[in-house]
């Protein structure tokens, strides 16, 4: 069926502008990165193999690794938990303990490890409460690898829940019934229902792992040595090695690769996003009253409102704490328009790029890969390339203003959109649209009347996940943001060295303040539409 | 087709986004009307200044600013990469050596500000290549719960005293101030000794933290007994009541190492005008007196610059000697090697 579908005008413009944005947006800043010449003298720019070949990079590569994998293994098993326990109790303190539980997926991680960080600091709620004999020893693992990866674990837990509550939102109830019926709830929950979702718990934790090994603000702010860290140190400066840093990230590269194809293969069959076919899910009934569950998401719930009540504490006890809010107002505002400007675009480009990859899937192989080449590169190398490549005076017209963010943002998140838009129209079955195709050849027609009434809720979940991917994005921006035009996050960063604490925590409220409005805005559409 | 419209809607949105983008608005203001400013010193404290300059001359200041952490990939980095086609105009930098990075790669228009003309030889290039005003030192902040007044260090050389093993701290010297002052104790002692100096730091388990900020956090908060901050840092931490103390080191030794902000003119930045103008500004004696009076408490260099109390003018201290543009090369030779020594994949 798909195969008729491929010869369709739009699947094959689908994979052209898929392959132009990633050719844009992810391949030619690389190649204008490794085309710069570097001003730094008396260095030669080592192998690109030099992460295998030099031990202490090669180490510092395997201990970053670890991290990742336990941030993934301990994020994977507690969104498992979690995800399971949202799918199958009905109450009203489970949703709100999931509500905030899934709060810190909108925030940058940088954000959290602020809020742990002061409040442990001296005089904070936390500091208090554990009192001068414990100070040292919790300060200390938290400024070490314990710290960062409690943080990551914080912050990316969430996305394995979601997936998993996907996973068992979409299964078939029956067997989970007649599991309970015969051995009881709790053999139902454990022995069908978790199992069937550990292909998706599975999947998140391998987007744990990814994101964790990229992360850079995060250990840097806790003193952390990371792989990723030595990729920025060859952009340091004095030191400015772009082509280097760019062979260094190569590591990071293949570990992205490798992470896709386990994400394919956990995928087969739709085992990690259900399809069209899927089942309802289990009903909340048949598993009992779920006071175990509700506990342990009302206890997410409460761990992920730790940093954030640091934050608080912190612009509580300081003095004028709201004098930092009208200079910050314009960042604000830079904030959404960049978010907004990202979003709709990378929106557009995944709903093409997406279904023309999930209707003629061979011809995909290489826009996704340059597309999770993006997402997978650390940002300053995307940043510093896109630079390299449109700081001319032909094109100050993008290089001068918001242009150059909007295109960082779609490089770092072109990937999300269209692999997300895939998942959405591989639900879909394909003789619906061969269907449509040949009763209504023409293919606006085709998209009015079949593919967007199909991908309507669907388009809005995108939107918001892109969005709020753009909203917590630093290290992109960072290093490209126009004179004057800096996001709230490069504020807060910018800001943290010196300022009143007071002030730094204020505006870190404000960030989760934007985050919380745009996640609720669009849960309350996504319900209307449900109403309806 | 209400989604087609909102979808509509948001690309328009997006697109109007672009169009009211900073970049569009300085291609559509007068060139007089604006400046475009990069600077490594803390937002925090730069940002007044261009403000009040803004309130002043009715000049748009537009800024890019540096982080504590994020040195590695800040501005000078941004400037290197944009030096075929330069959008700044103003590089004003936390330190002189950065400015000679620039210097030696003709990427600066000199300026010889006639409100720099009472600031120290030393601090300034004749050529008005660069020009320093407003200073830090790099000082020892001590805890004083942790160290006894009697036995306080007052020399760089303390780091590899054993009765401080395992309980000092240092930034990382491939980054910011530090990699300034490792530079200059290169210079100073040679490099044999200054080899010898790195590895010591390393035997003595000196904790190399990320930045002179989490140094004075560590010293804040008792984590360790005392590290090597820039001024502007200990201020802070004496200012938020922990129980710390500044000892300015090495007297009638080496001396304190003094590192004066700088100014420079980015050569063929867009608006060349009103760079003169901000360069004159930040160079005057009112910004080093604004600067005293701030939070980061920096040091004037021009004698006369009235200060609060605690706030030493550089006069006042015994400065270690240095001729900063020779210390520019010097960091630039050493760089590669600090990098690496903080890796632990080599050394200078």
């Amino acid at each position: 069926m798909s195969n008729s579908l491929a010869r369709a005008s739009d699947v094959r413009g689908g994979h052209v502008l898929s392959g132009f944005a990633a050719a844009v947006c992810i391949v030619a800043p690389l190649v204008a990165l490794a085309s710069l010449r570097s001003p730094a003298v008396g260095v030669t720019p080592s192998s690109p193999w030099i992460a295998l070949t030099n031990p202490v990079l090669r180490q510092i590569l395997l201990a970053s690794a670890a991290r990742a994998a336990l941030a993934a293994a301990i994020a994977g098993g507690c969104g498992l938990g979690l995800g399971v326990a949202l799918a199958t109790v009905r109450s009203s303190w489970a949703r709100a303990g999931a509500v905030l539980h899934l709060l810190p997926l909108c925030l940058p991680p940088y954000l959290l490890a602020l809020g742990v960080v002061h409040g442990l600091a001296r005089g904070g709620p936390l500091d208090t409460a554990v009192g001068a004999s414990l100070r040292s020893s919790a300060d200390s693992a938290l400024h070490g690898p314990w710290g960062f990866v409690a943080i990551q674990v914080l912050a990316l837990t969430p996305l394995v829940t979601l997936l998993v509550l996907t996973a068992v939102r979409g299964m078939d109830p029956s067997p989970v019934e007649a599991a309970a019926l015969a051995r009881g709830p709790f053999a139902a929950l454990t022995r069908v229902v978790a199992r069937h979702a550990l292909p998706a718990a599975g999947a998140g934790a391998t987007l744990v792992f990814l994101l964790t090994l990229g992360e850079v603000a995060v250990p840097t702010l806790l003193g952390v040595q990371t792989y990723a860290g030595t990729v920025f140190a060859r952009l340091a400066d004095l030191s400015f090695l772009p082509g280097e840093a760019l062979s260094r990230s190569l590591p990071l590269v293949l570990l992205a690769l490798a992470g896709t194809a386990v994400l394919l293969r956990l995928d087969r069959g739709g085992a990690v996003l259900p399809t069209a076919q899927s089942g309802r899910g289990p009903a909340a009934e048949s598993l009992g009253r779920g006071t175990v569950r509700t506990t342990g998401l009302v206890t997410a719930g409460l761990a992920a409102m730790t940093p954030l009540l640091g934050l608080v504490w912190m612009a509580a006890s300081g003095p004028d704490p709201f004098s930092a809010l009208g200079p910050a107002l314009g960042s604000a505002g830079w904030t959404v328009l960049y978010v907004t400007g990202a979003a709709v675009p990378l929106v557009g480009l995944g709903l093409l790029g997406g279904h023309a990859w999930a209707r003629d899937p061979g011809r995909q192989t290489l826009s996704a890969g340059a597309a999770l080449l993006g997402l997978a590169l650390p940002a300053v190398v995307l940043g510093i390339g896109l630079i390299a490549l449109w700081n001319r005076p032909a094109t100050t017209w993008i290089y001068g203003g918001a242009a150059v963010v909007l295109l960082g943002l779609g490089g770092r998140y072109l990937y999300v959109a269209q692999r997300a838009f895939k998942v959405v129209f591989d639900a879909i079955p394909a003789a619906e649209e061969e269907a449509a195709w040949i009763a209504r050849p023409g293919i606006l027609s085709r998209w009015r009347w079949v593919m967007v009434p199909r991908v309507g809720r669907a388009t809005w979940m995108v939107l918001a996940a892109v969005a709020l991917l753009c909203l917590r994005d630093l290290d992109t921006i960072l290093a490209i943001y126009p004179p004057g035009g800096e996001t709230l996050a490069v504020r807060i960063l910018t800001l943290e060295a010196n300022a009143p604490p007071a002030q730094t925590a204020t505006l870190a409220l404000l960030q989760v303040a934007l985050s919380a409005v745009l996640g609720v805005a669009v849960l309350a559409r996504v319900a209307r539409r449900r109403l309806r | 087709m209400n989604r087609v419209a909102v979808v509509l809607a948001g690309v328009a949105a997006g697109l109007m986004s672009t169009a009211v983008s900073p970049g569009c608005k300085r291609a559509s203001r007068p060139e007089s009307e604006q400046v475009v400013v990069y600077t490594s010193v803390d937002q925090v404290f730069a940002e007044p200044v261009l403000l009040a300059y803004k309130q002043q001359s009715g000049v748009e200041v537009r800024t890019v600013y540096d982080t504590e952490e994020t040195k590695s990939t800040g501005v000078l980095n941004r400037l290197l990469a944009e030096s075929e086609t330069p959008r700044a105009d103003v590089f004003w930098s936390g330190d002189p050596i950065r400015p000679q990075i620039l210097i030696t790669r003709g990427l600066v228009a000199p300026h010889v500000s006639a409100s720099a003309e009472d600031i120290p030889a030393a601090f300034r290039a004749a050529d008005g290549a660069w020009t320093g005003f407003s200073a830090r030192a790099r000082v020892i902040l001590i805890n004083t719960e942790r160290v006894p007044d009697g036995e306080r260090p007052d020399s760089i050389r303390d780091y590899l005293d054993p009765r401080w093993k395992d309980s000092t701290a240092l930034a990382n010297p491939a980054f910011g101030t530090t990699t300034t002052h490792i530079a200059a104790l290169f210079e100073a002692w040679g490099d044999e000794e200054g080899r010898a100096f790195l590895a010591g730091l390393r035997e003595n388990g000196v904790r190399v933290a990320a930045s002179n900020g989490e140094v004075k956090r560590l010293v804040a908060a008792g984590e360790v007994a005392w590290g090597v901050v820039d001024t502007d840092d200990a201020a802070v931490a004496v200012e938020s009541g922990a129980p710390v103390a500044v000892i300015f080191p090495d007297a009638g030794d080496l001396g304190t190492l003094v590192i004066p902000t700088a100014v420079v003119r980015i050569a063929g930045g867009p608006n060349p005008e009103p760079s003169k103008a901000l360069v004159d500004y930040l160079v005057s004696a009112e910004v080093e007196r604004m600067l005293a009076d701030a939070a980061c408490r920096q040091m004037p260099l021009r004698a006369g610059v009235p200060t609060p109390p605690g706030v030493r003018s550089v006069s006042e201290i015994e400065a270690m000697a240095v001729d900063y543009p020779t210390l520019g090369d010097t960091v630039e030779r050493l760089h590669p090697g600090f990098v690496a020594w903080a890796e632990g994949t080599g050394g200078p």
